[in-house]
């Protein structure tokens, strides 16, 4: 509106969450940014030929969202819809579904400015809207300019690298100024006043004062520092310290918590976050010089993935950077740890989804260290002690199978590696199998990757065209029961039985796929990455692959939100690992998503059994 | 009036506009409040609406060069047109666009057709409960917006 607000304008539903969590003043504006749109039954709201500026929310009549030639869901009067329009782009997939009028209908449309300024006036709010949309982003395209502009909105200044707080007294020289500057690579420093007041005095300052002045290095700095600084509280939004930092003409703010400082934000440490909060994180494990650094970088991992999560990055590429970030601190700490003689002479792994790039959060370590032939290093059963340990400390569980460095099974000369790999392959029992499966998805990390590469090899040549040993591997592929299919009616009715969603989604699509994909004795770790290979390869027809692919990314996607959901008990507490889902709890498309998903696995897992002839 | 300064997307959108008035009579009333909401294909851009009180928002000339300015060359669409249309004009005494949609116009031939001999309830309130619109006809901006939606919805049915 440009001048008044209307009062006859159809009733917006406040009511309904998540626009329950606005405020007065905010639902005031919404309902000034209001569109209204009627459709005659069978028209087309929205399709993949004509791109939205605007989320949808059904006020009267329902709405059919249909993909392909099937209805994949139905809105009625309060859903919501389009958002995926509004993010994606044209994203492949994308196109599939269209928005069709299934009687004369209406619709509020929130234009995409409106919403975007009411999630960073209430981010619990942007929380709600976003979040609820970052699951159903399965084939949203990831452009980058939408996720940095949605990181622009949502991200505090909690999540940037602060420069930790140089103080020096009111009576120090220009010179121990710049000393300390010096020693702690800092470009300002913070003075404490005489008077209790904190002013700060940066290294343009010491140019202009002694070198264009001519003022002696040795008066204090006391008068000369800038007092009224420029604060924010920590949790303060990012965006207020770049308007802060535009208005101002300065290149970094104080940060305060609870009114005491704790860092300094500097310009480009906030455009860092902006652009990409990742590089904060691999910036603070690039430069660790010891655990504890590695420990704070390794923490903040899991806010950063809310964050990601939060603002509708898809889930796919959480996983890139999450096992990026991961094992650039794994690198890192082995790095430190071990002397060079043993860097150069082994190969630092880690297997199972860790090895297949597939960690959404931190789970259980799944890591091992091949020597090379006729190297020894005697310090190693405490350096290997060490590493798993400080691992357990950044929040990576031990493996309860104890799979790890620490584990002298699991730290062994390449030949002892190629005993094992043969007595797993010819002497198959359920110990071996998982062992085998998890060494598959084997990914380098630190180290000479040659040695991995040597043991996939020897891995591969010795497995024979052996109907009997691939029938053994696949079998655990259906050890989980699925829920689905004829029980759809059970399901709706027992919503609120929580279902497993690794065992019964997730882990037969990974290894039913690994199956397949060690027969074809390919090298390849990514499930999905596999699943192409496979279909490219005729070892999966395309239709399945496809599905294959979709299903695996929602699940995934359901499996983090339900994890991300849980209630955090304390401030950085770790996301406790959960793989129960409540189907009750699901928003409406997910369930029916999620439905999709389990009748998918399903036929796939019939699929494995005929092709294994597991049923013989 | 430049009208050749109008542009393209002037003549793909319409206007519902609706004056409220002290009384029915165009010799006698004083303008309360006008609304004015575009129309672009099946939207109504009610965020951008225009609602004006001449006279206590707004000065009386003022109110009327805005409402000109928010119409431009936009065919105007409403109900009881002809009295809104006079009222405007009577604002700044400068024509408004020509081609114009009086709903009540629309719904009668749209009745006549099903019902032949029985007289058709033109009150808005009718059309409303008829035509099944989600919209309470109340007010200049309620009725404009009762007189876009009417007229989306008549010429949806046609097509």
């Amino acid at each position: 509106m440009q001048h008044a607000m209307p009062t006859a304008s159809p009733d917006f539903d406040f009511g309904q969450p998540p626009f329950d969590l606005l405020t007065d003043d905010q639902r005031t504006a919404l309902a000034g940014a209001l569109d209204i749109t009627l459709h005659p039954r069978d028209a087309v709201l929205l399709s993949r030929e004509e791109p939205t500026d605007a989320l949808f929310v059904v006020l009267r009549g329902t709405v059919q969202e249909r993909r392909g030639g099937e209805v994949a869901a139905v809105h009625g009067p309060g859903d919501r819809f389009g958002l995926q329009a509004l993010y994606g782009g044209t994203g492949e997939g994308a196109g599939a579904r269209r928005f069709v009028a299934a009687e004369d209908c209406a619709c509020h449309l929130i234009p995409r400015a409106a919403l975007e300024a009411l999630a960073a006036d209430n981010p619990e709010f942007g929380a709600a809207i976003l979040g609820d949309f970052a699951q159903r982003m399965r084939d949203l395209a990831a452009l980058r300019s939408n996720r940095e502009m949605a990181a622009l909105t949502m991200a505090r200044i909690r999540q940037a690298y602060l420069h930790p707080p140089l103080f020096v007294d009111a009576g120090a020289s220009l010179r121990d100024a710049a000393e300390a500057m010096r020693r702690n690579r800092a470009s300002s420093v913070l003075v404490r006043g005489v008077d209790g007041a904190t002013g700060i005095l940066t290294g343009t300052d010491l140019r202009d004062l002694v070198v264009l002045d001519g003022r002696p290095a040795t008066d204090p700095v006391g008068p000369l520092a800038r007092y009224g600084l420029l604060t924010l509280e920590r949790d303060d939004l990012l965006f207020n310290a770049l308007v802060l930092m535009t208005k101002h003409g300065v290149r970094r703010v104080v940060v305060t918590e609870n009114g005491a400082i704790v860092g300094l934000l500097g310009q480009s440490d906030l455009l860092a976050v902006l652009s990409n909060h990742s590089q904060v994180i691999g910036l603070q494990v690039e430069h660790a010089t010891d655990p504890a650094d590695l420990r704070r970088a390794s923490r903040s991992i899991v806010e950063l993935i809310r964050t990601l999560h939060a603002t509708g990055v898809k889930v796919a590429f959480i996983a890139d950077l999450v096992t990026e970030l991961n094992r650039r601190i794994f690198r890192k700490l082995f790095e430190l740890l071990a002397p060079p003689a043993l860097l150069a002479n082994s190969c630092l792994i880690v297997m199972g989804s860790e090895g297949r790039g597939e960690q959404l959060l931190k789970t259980d370590q799944d890591n091992g260290l091949i020597l090379r032939d006729g190297f020894d290093c005697p310090d190693l059963p405490g350096i290997a002690a060490a590493f798993s340990r400080h691992l357990v400390e950044f929040g990576y569980p031990p493996c309860p199978g104890n799979i790890m460095v620490s584990n002298p099974e699991w730290t062994r000369p390449l030949a002892a590696y190629k005993d094992a790999l043969f007595n797993w392959v010819h002497r198959p029992d359920e110990a071996a199998q998982m062992n085998l499966a998890i060494f598959y998805d084997a990914a380098p990390v630190a180290g000479d990757a040659a040695l991995l590469a040597e043991a996939k090899d020897y891995l591969l040549s010795r497995l024979q065209d052996n109907q009997m040993f691939f029938t053994q591997f696949a079998r655990p592929a259906l050890s989980f029961d699925t829920p689905s299919g004829l029980f759809a009616t059970l399901f709706e009715r027992r919503r609120a039985e929580a279902v497993d969603i690794k065992k019964a989604g997730i882990f037969p699509i990974v290894h039913g796929v690994r199956a397949l994909a060690l027969e074809k004795h390919r090298a390849e770790t990514g499930t999905v990455e596999r699943i192409q290979v496979l279909a490219e390869l005729g070892g999966l027809d395309r239709k399945m692959a496809a599905d294959l692919v979709e299903a695996f990314t929602i699940l995934s996607t359901i499996r983090l939100k339900a994890r991300i959901d849980l209630p955090q008990e304390n401030e950085g507490a770790e996301l406790a690992i959960d793989n129960l889902v409540h189907p009750d709890r699901l928003g409406k498309l997910d369930r029916d998503q999620f439905k999709d998903c389990l009748a998918l696995v399903k036929s796939f897992k019939e699929l494995i059994a005929h092709h294994f002839r597991l049923n013989h | 009036m430049a009208h050749s300064a109008h542009t393209d997307s002037d003549r793909r959108e319409r206007v519902a506009i609706h004056c409220e008035a002290t009384s029915f009579d165009p010799e006698v009333a004083r303008p309360l409040a006008f609304a004015a909401i575009r129309i672009r294909g099946l939207r109504i851009l009610t965020g951008s609406a225009l609602l004006l009180h001449p006279g206590s928002d707004t000065g009386l000339a003022e109110a009327g060069d805005r409402l000109h300015a928010f119409i431009g060359g936009r065919p105007l669409v409403g109900y009881y047109l002809d009295f809104s249309i006079a009222m405007a004009e009577g604002l700044t005494g400068r024509p408004l666009p020509e081609e114009r949609v009086e709903v009540s116009s629309l719904y009668y031939d749209r009745k006549i057709r099903s019902l032949s001999k029985q007289a058709v309830d033109l009150r808005l309130d009718s059309l409303v409960s008829d035509l099944d619109l989600p919209v309470r006809p109340d007010g200049a901006f309620g009725i404009a917006l009762t007189a876009a939606m009417a007229w989306l919805r008549l010429t949806q049915d046609g097509r």
